[in-house]
C-alpha cells in the first residue's frame, strides 16, 4: 500500500492552505479540510497503529465514525488525548500524534511476538488460565498489557461548555435525508435543531456520481445547506455528534469547538419529536488477514478519492456483494489508478457490463478468501464460487462492500425495536417507543431519491405533530448507481483463525467458533466472552456481521439472534465534557456564600467548604485550628460568642392544617406548642430511622417557622413537599425561606447582656429557654428565638439577609465590653458535644431511631404519625440495638479517634464506633460520642477502642458531660 | 482556601457602592439594583376565590407557567403555589394585594434580600440562556448552572436570572467562566 495525493480534486480540502503536522515524530504536511486519516494516507503512511491483542499492523480502514483500526494517540502532554480515530481528527497546523500500542513504533512493534503467541491467547485465555497459584499474581502485568493507548496523568488544561436547548424538532444526521427533513420542518416555520457530525452538511454527497434535479449532487448539497443557514428557527450545529438518546426525547451531543480556550461543548437537546437521519455504515467483508494495512471499505476509498482527492494505493481491487462498490472502482479509474478487478459475491450484476466496458476484469460468484503480504497488501487470493481452485491477483489495496447497516444505534437507545431486513441483510428500525421517526439509510432505504423523499416526509410529519401547518416539499428527482439491492449475504471465507470479525478487539471467526462450542450462544454472552464489540468503537462495523457469523455457527439464519444491546455514548466523549455542567475546578459544584460573609472575612475566619462556605475558626496569630477552637470555645464558656448560623434550612408554614401537618412529620406532638414557643422535633421516615432533627417556632396559631439542620435542608424540604403534596395535601403552604433569613446566634452567659446592650426592644428578662418573638434591635426589625446548639444561653436573631453583615458589626460592638468573640464550627463541636447534643448523620446512623439516642416519647405516643409503626416493631426493642453514648478515654489527654471500633470479645467483633471526639476546654479531658450495642444499658463499662492497629481502653458513660441538668441553659 | 470562594464580586453593590459589571465581547453581566420582589405561596386549587383576589388588586390575572403577566409590576409563575411579583420602588398594588389577603391561608412576604437579580446581555446572551418561544415577556424557572434560577426574557435580547442571593456569587463566577470561552 502506498497512498498518495491526486494531483487534482478533493472537495474537502483547500490546495492553497498547506499544514504541516507530526506523526511518531516524523514531519508530514497536508492540507486544510484534511483529517488526519487522510493526511497519512496522502503521505504514505500505511501503518498507523498495532491491534489490541496480537499487535498486528493496522492502518486506515474506513471514514469518519467507521474506523476500527486507527487509533492514534493526539497532542502531547496534558493535552494528550488517546483511542481518538484518526478518521475523526481535522488536520491542524502543528498537529502531533503518535500510533498506538506499538513499541518502540507501530512500524517495528516488539509486542508484535504477541502474533506468534496467538494459539495460547484464543477467546477468554485468561479465564481459562493464570489460575495457579493465583490470579492476582499475574493480574497487574495483564492490566498493564491490556487496554489501548495511553490516559494523560496531567492536569487537562482545556475548557469545556455545555448548553441546554428545547426544540420542536431536532434532525440528527445533516446528509441528504436530514437536510430535507430540516427544510421541511423549518419551512412549515417549526423550531428546528439539526446537528452533523460531520465539518458540514451534505458532505457525504461528495461521492455521489450522479445528479440531484438538474445540479450535480454536492451543488445541490451547498444549496439545501445554505437554505437551511438562512432559517431564522434553524439552529444548525456541525461536527456534533449525538452520544446519547434517553426517555422523554431527551438527546445529549458533543459538539467540537475550535476555540483556542473552548475543546468541547455538551449539548443537552429536548425535542418534542426526533428524526433520526443517522445513515448507514458500511460492512466490511470477512475473508483471511482482512485485517492487513491495504484492506479498506470500498466507500471510504471513493470518500477518499473525491473528498480529499488522496488515493490509498495504485493497483486497487474491489470485493463486494452489491452495486455500490462499482462506483467506487469507477472513481478509482476516473482517478487514473489501475484497477486490479471487482470481485463480486452474486452470479450476475447490471453494472458488470459497464465495467467491462471500462476495461475492468469483474469476478462474479467469486469471493475474496485471503489478503497476502506482511505489513501491507501486496495481492488477493480470490476463489470463483464453490471452487477450491485460488486465483491470485496483485494489488495493493483491497477495497470490500458487504452491504449497508442503517446506524441505529440511537433508536435502540431511545426504545425502538428492530426487524432484520432480509432484503439488505442488516437490522432497520421496527417500532419506535417515543416520538421519533428514522429516515433515510438510517430506516434502510437504499435509493438515494426515495432517502431525499423519506427526510421530507420524516421532517414533515414532525412539524405538523408540533402543531405547524407544512406544506408538502418538492422532492428533487434523484437516481443513485450505489445502494442498490439485492446484496448477498456476508461470508467468512478463508482460515478462520485470520478472519477478524472485529478488527478493533482482534476477535477472529475462530473465537467466535470457540465460544459457540463453550455453549455461548445468545450474542451478549458471546460479546462479553470474546470482547467483540466491546472496544471503543462499540461494534459499529462488527455487529451485523458477529451476530450473522453466529447465527450461522449455530445452524440458525442471518438474524435470528437479534443483536447486543448498544448503549450510549454512541461515540468517545472527554470526561471532562460530560462533567462541563458543573465547570472546572472552583465550579465544580455550587457554593454558597453566607449572607455574613464579609464581615467573617473581615475578622479573620478561615472557612470551610460544606455547600455554604462556613467559618470553621477565626485564628489570632499563629494559632491552629484547634488551639483556635479552644480559646473559642472557653470565651463562650465564660463570657459570649457569636456565630452565624445562617445555613440552617427555614421552612415557614401556614394554614389552618398547619399543625396537624406538623405532627404527622414530627415524631413529637408540635400541635401543642402555644404561640410564642419553640419545640424540639425529630422526623423520621417511615422505618423510624432519624432522618433530621431541629426546632419548630409557632409563630400564630396557623403559623409556624421549622428549622432544619443545613446539612439536612435540602433533604427536609423534599420530604415536607413529598408528602404534603401527594400523601396528607392539607389545607396549608409551605415556603422555604432559607436565603431570606440570616441568622446570627449570640451565646454565652453574657449573651442576654450584650443584646440589651445593643438596643434590643425584647424584654429579655422574660423571655425564657423555647421561645420566640418579633422584636427590633438598633431599629430594624428582627425576629429572635432562644434555643441553644450549645448549652448555653443563646439567642438566635433572624434579619433579613442584606442586614446580616450590619446586623452582625452592630452586634459584636455591643459585645465588645464583654469580650465577645466570634467563634467557628470547630468551637461549637466542641460546645455542643459536651453537652452530648447529637449530630443526625454524625452521631447517628441509618438504623438510629429516638429510643437510641435516649428519646423515648415517641415510642409512647398514641396517634399516627410518620415512623410510629415501626418504633412498635419488636426489633425496635433489640436488647443488641446501637444506642449513643459517651466515652471517655482513660488517658484524658487522648483524643479517640472518630471511626475507631469499640471492640470485645474473641475475634475481638466490632461494637460500635466513635461518631464524634474533641478536647474539652472546659472539663480539660478528652470526651466522646459513640453508638454501642446494647449502650445505654453498659454505662461504667471499660470497653477497648480500636483504629488502625492500636487500641486504647475507655469508659462507657451517658451523653452529658456538663452542665447535665440544664441549668445554665436556662439560667 | 482560594480567593474565588472567599472574594465576593457583589460585595461593593452590598455595600452600597453601585452596581457590579464586567464584560466580553459578545457578552455583558450586571446586577441590576433597586428591585423590589415579594413572593406569594397560597394554595389556589382549594381557595380559588385567591387567584381572584390577586387579580383584583393587581389588575392582571395570574402568571402562567413561562408566561408572566403585568407591566409595571410583574408577576412570575415559580410553582403551581408560588407567584414572584418584581417591579420598581412603587408598589401600590402590593399594597392592596396585601390587604386583599389579609388572613387568607397564604404566605405572602418581600422577599428582596433573599435574591439577587442579574442581567446578561450581548449576542451570547441568548445563546446561553436561548429563549422559550413564545411572543414578548417570557420566563422559565428551572435548573441553570446547576442552580434553581428564575430566567426572565423581557424580548429585548437580554435575559435577566434571579437568584438566591446566597447563590449569586457562584452563578457570577460560573457566568464569568463562560464569558471567558465565548472570547
Amino acid at each position: 500500500m502506498s497512498g498518495f495525493r491526486l494531483a487534482r480534486g478533493g472537495a474537502d480540502i483547500d490546495r492553497t492552505r498547506p499544514l504541516t503536522f507530526r506523526f511518531d515524530g516524523k514531519r508530514l504536511q497536508g492540507f486544510a479540510g484534511d483529517t488526519l486519516a487522510s493526511a497519512l494516507l496522502a503521505n504514505g503512511v500505511s501503518i498507523v497503529a498495532r491491534s489490541f491483542k496480537y499487535h498486528r499492523p493496522r492502518g486506515v480502514f474506513g471514514t469518519g465514525f467507521a474506523e476500527p483500526n486507527a487509533l492514534i494517540q493526539l497532542g502531547d502532554g496534558a493535552n494528550a488525548t488517546p483511542n481518538i480515530p484518526a478518521t475523526l481528527v481535522p488536520l491542524t497546523e502543528g498537529l502531533t500524534a503518535r500510533g498506538q500500542n506499538g513499541w518502540p513504533s507501530v512500524e517495528h512493534d516488539l509486542g508484535a511476538i504477541n502474533s506468534r503467541l496467538a494459539p495460547f491467547l484464543a477467546a477468554g485465555f485468561y479465564y481459562k488460565t493464570f489460575m495457579w497459584p493465583g490470579w492476582r499474581l499475574f493480574e497487574p502485568v495483564i492490566r498493564r498489557a491490556a487496554g489501548i493507548g495511553k490516559s494523560p496523568v496531567l492536569p487537562d488544561p482545556d475548557a469545556y461548555d455545555t448548553r441546554e436547548r428545547q426544540c420542536d424538532v431536532l434532525v440528527i444526521g445533516g446528509g441528504p435525508a436530514g437536510m430535507m427533513a430540516a427544510l421541511a420542518a423549518a419551512r412549515a416555520g417549526a423550531d428546528v435543531v439539526l446537528i452533523e457530525a460531520d465539518t458540514r452538511l451534505g458532505a457525504s454527497l461528495a461521492v455521489e456520481p450522479r445528479g440531484i434535479g438538474d445540479m450535480p449532487a454536492a451543488t445541490w448539497g451547498e444549496e439545501v445547506a445554505c437554505e437551511i443557514a438562512h432559517f431564522e428557527n434553524v439552529t444548525c450545529l456541525t461536527r456534533t455528534t449525538a452520544l446519547g438518546y434517553y426517555d422523554h426525547n431527551f438527546v445529549t451531543a458533543a459538539q467540537e469547538i475550535d476555540r483556542r480556550a473552548l475543546r468541547q461543548r455538551l449539548w443537552k437537546l429536548r425535542a418534542k419529536r426526533i428524526v433520526q437521519a443517522t445513515g448507514a455504515f458500511e460492512r466490511p467483508l470477512l475473508f483471511a488477514n482482512n485485517d492487513r494495512p491495504g484492506v479498506m471499505l470500498a466507500g471510504s476509498v471513493h470518500d477518499y478519492l473525491s473528498r480529499y482527492a488522496v488515493a490509498p494505493g495504485h493497483t486497487p481491487l474491489f470485493a463486494t456483494t452489491n452495486d455500490s462498490a462499482y462506483a467506487a472502482a469507477f472513481a478509482a479509474q476516473e482517478a487514473g489508478l489501475d484497477v486490479r478487478g471487482i470481485v463480486d459475491a452474486r452470479a450476475d450484476c447490471a453494472l458488470a457490463d459497464e465495467a467491462r466496458r471500462r476495461g475492468i476484469a469483474v469476478h462474479l460468484n467469486s469471493a475474496v478468501v485471503a489478503a497476502k503480504g506482511g505489513k501491507c497488501v501486496t495481492a488477493a487470493e480470490i476463489v470463483p464460487g464453490d471452487s477450491r481452485q485460488t486465483q491470485t491477483i496483485a494489488c495493493d489495496v483491497i477495497a470490500s462492500s458487504g452491504g449497508w447497516t442503517p446506524a441505529v444505534q440511537l433508536f435502540t437507545q431511545s426504545g425502538g425495536t428492530l426487524r432484520f431486513d432480509e432484503a439488505s441483510g442488516g437490522f432497520v428500525p421496527d417500532r419506535s417507543a417515543q416520538a421519533e421517526q428514522s429516515c433515510g439509510a438510517a430506516a434502510g432505504i437504499v435509493d438515494l431519491g426515495t432517502c431525499l423523499k423519506s427526510g421530507a416526509e420524516a421532517g414533515r410529519f414532525a412539524a405538523e405533530q408540533c402543531g405547524y401547518t407544512a406544506a408538502a416539499l418538492e422532492i428533487p428527482s434523484a437516481s443513485s448507481m450505489a445502494f442498490t439491492p439485492p446484496y448477498t449475504a456476508v461470508e467468512a471465507r478463508g482460515e478462520a483463525k485470520n478472519i477478524f470479525v472485529d478488527l478493533q478487539t482482534d476477535v477472529t471467526l475462530a473465537d467466535m467458533d470457540l465460544a459457540v462450542r463453550e455453549n455461548y450462544r445468545s450474542p451478549e454472552h458471546v460479546k462479553r466472552y470474546t470482547v467483540w464489540g466491546m472496544g471503543t468503537d462499540q461494534g459499529r462495523l462488527s455487529a451485523v456481521n458477529g451476530v450473522s457469523v453466529l447465527a450461522k455457527l449455530q445452524g440458525l439464519p442471518p438474524g435470528a439472534l437479534g443483536t447486543t444491546k448498544f448503549r450510549p455514548p454512541f461515540a468517545p466523549v472527554a470526561l471532562n465534557t460530560i462533567a462541563a455542567t458543573h465547570g472546572k475546578a472552583k465550579l465544580l459544584r455550587p457554593w454558597q456564600h453566607l449572607p455574613g460573609h464579609g464581615w467573617h472575612q473581615r475578622h479573620g475566619a478561615v472557612f470551610e467548604d460544606l455547600g455554604y462556605l462556613r467559618p470553621s475558626h477565626y485564628p489570632r496569630g499563629a494559632e491552629t485550628m484547634d488551639e483556635a477552637a479552644q480559646r473559642e470555645a472557653q470565651a463562650v464558656r465564660g463570657g459570649v460568642g457569636l456565630i452565624e448560623a445562617s445555613s440552617f434550612g427555614k421552612f415557614e408554614l401556614k394554614g389552618p392544617d398547619a399543625a396537624r401537618f406538623l405532627d404527622r412529620v414530627s415524631a413529637f406532638r408540635l400541635s401543642r406548642l402555644a404561640v410564642g414557643r419553640v419545640g424540639y422535633h425529630l422526623m423520621l421516615n417511615e422505618l423510624g430511622t432519624i432522618l433530621d432533627d431541629g426546632v419548630v417556632a409557632r409563630l400564630a396559631h396557623d403559623h409556624f417557622l421549622l428549622v432544619a439542620s443545613s446539612g439536612h435542608a435540602v433533604r427536609v424540604a423534599r420530604w415536607l413537599e413529598d408528602w404534603l403534596q401527594c400523601e396528607w395535601p392539607g389545607d396549608v403552604v409551605m415556603r422555604d425561606v432559607t436565603a431570606q433569613w440570616a441568622v446570627l446566634t449570640l451565646a454565652g452567659p453574657k449573651a442576654r447582656a450584650v443584646l440589651k446592650a445593643a438596643s434590643c426592644s425584647l424584654d429579655l428578662d422574660a423571655f425564657p429557654h423555647h421561645s420566640v418573638a418579633a422584636a427590633t434591635i438598633a431599629g430594624l426589625g428582627v425576629r429572635i428565638q432562644r434555643v441553644s446548639f450549645t448549652g448555653e444561653p443563646s439567642y438566635e436573631i433572624n434579619v433579613p439577609s442584606a442586614y446580616a453583615e450590619a446586623m452582625a458589626e452592630h452586634l459584636f460592638r455591643a459585645g465588645e465590653p464583654f469580650g465577645i468573640v466570634p467563634f467557628g464550627l470547630e468551637a461549637q463541636e466542641i460546645l455542643r458535644l459536651e453537652k452530648g447534643y447529637l449530630h443526625v448523620g454524625t452521631d447517628t446512623d441509618g438504623e438510629t431511631q429516638p429510643a437510641d439516642i435516649g428519646w423515648m416519647s415517641p415510642g409512647k405516643r398514641d396517634d399516627d404519625f410518620l415512623g410510629r409503626s415501626a418504633l412498635h416493631h419488636p426489633s425496635a426493642q433489640a436488647p443488641m440495638r446501637q444506642q449513643s453514648v459517651g466515652l471517655e478515654a482513660l488517658d484524658p489527654n487522648y483524643v479517640l479517634p472518630v471511626g475507631a471500633h469499640i471492640i470485645g470479645g474473641h475475634p475481638a467483633p466490632s461494637q460500635g464506633f466513635v461518631t464524634s471526639s474533641m478536647f474539652s476546654p472546659t472539663l480539660n479531658r478528652s470526651l466522646a460520642l459513640a453508638l454501642l450495642k446494647g449502650g445505654q444499658r453498659r454505662h461504667g463499662e471499660i470497653v477497648r477502642v480500636w483504629s488502625e492497629g492500636r487500641e486504647w481502653p475507655a469508659r462507657v458513660t451517658g451523653s452529658r458531660f456538663f452542665d447535665p441538668k440544664g441549668e445554665r441553659l436556662h439560667g | 482556601m482560594a480567593d474565588w470562594q472567599t472574594t465576593s464580586p457583589l460585595a461593593a453593590h452590598r455595600t452600597g457602592a453601585g452596581p457590579a459589571q464586567t464584560l466580553s465581547p459578545s457578552l455583558t453581566l450586571r446586577e441590576i439594583k433597586g428591585l423590589r420582589l415579594f413572593a406569594l405561596t397560597a394554595d389556589f386549587a382549594r381557595h380559588p376565590e385567591l387567584a381572584a383576589h390577586v387579580e383584583g388588586a393587581m389588575g392582571t390575572p395570574l402568571p402562567k407557567p413561562g408566561a408572566p403577566s403585568g407591566s409595571d409590576v410583574l408577576a412570575i409563575w415559580q410553582t403551581p403555589s408560588d407567584v414572584l411579583f418584581v417591579g420598581q420602588a412603587e408598589f401600590g398594588r402590593i399594597a392592596a394585594l396585601q390587604g386583599a389577603l389579609a388572613g387568607a391561608p397564604v404566605l405572602f412576604d418581600e422577599v428582596s434580600y433573599g435574591f439577587a437579580v442579574l442581567e446578561l446581555s450581548g449576542p451570547e446572551a441568548l445563546a446561553l440562556c436561548p429563549r422559550p418561544k413564545g411572543e414578548g415577556l417570557r420566563s422559565r424557572v428551572g435548573r441553570f448552572a446547576d442552580l434553581r434560577v428564575t430566567q426572565l426574557f423581557p424580548g429585548n435580547g437580554t435575559v435577566r436570572l434571579i437568584v438566591d442571593a446566597c447563590e449569586a456569587d457562584y452563578l457570577w463566577a460560573w457566568l464569568e467562566a463562560r464569558m471567558k470561552m465565548a472570547g
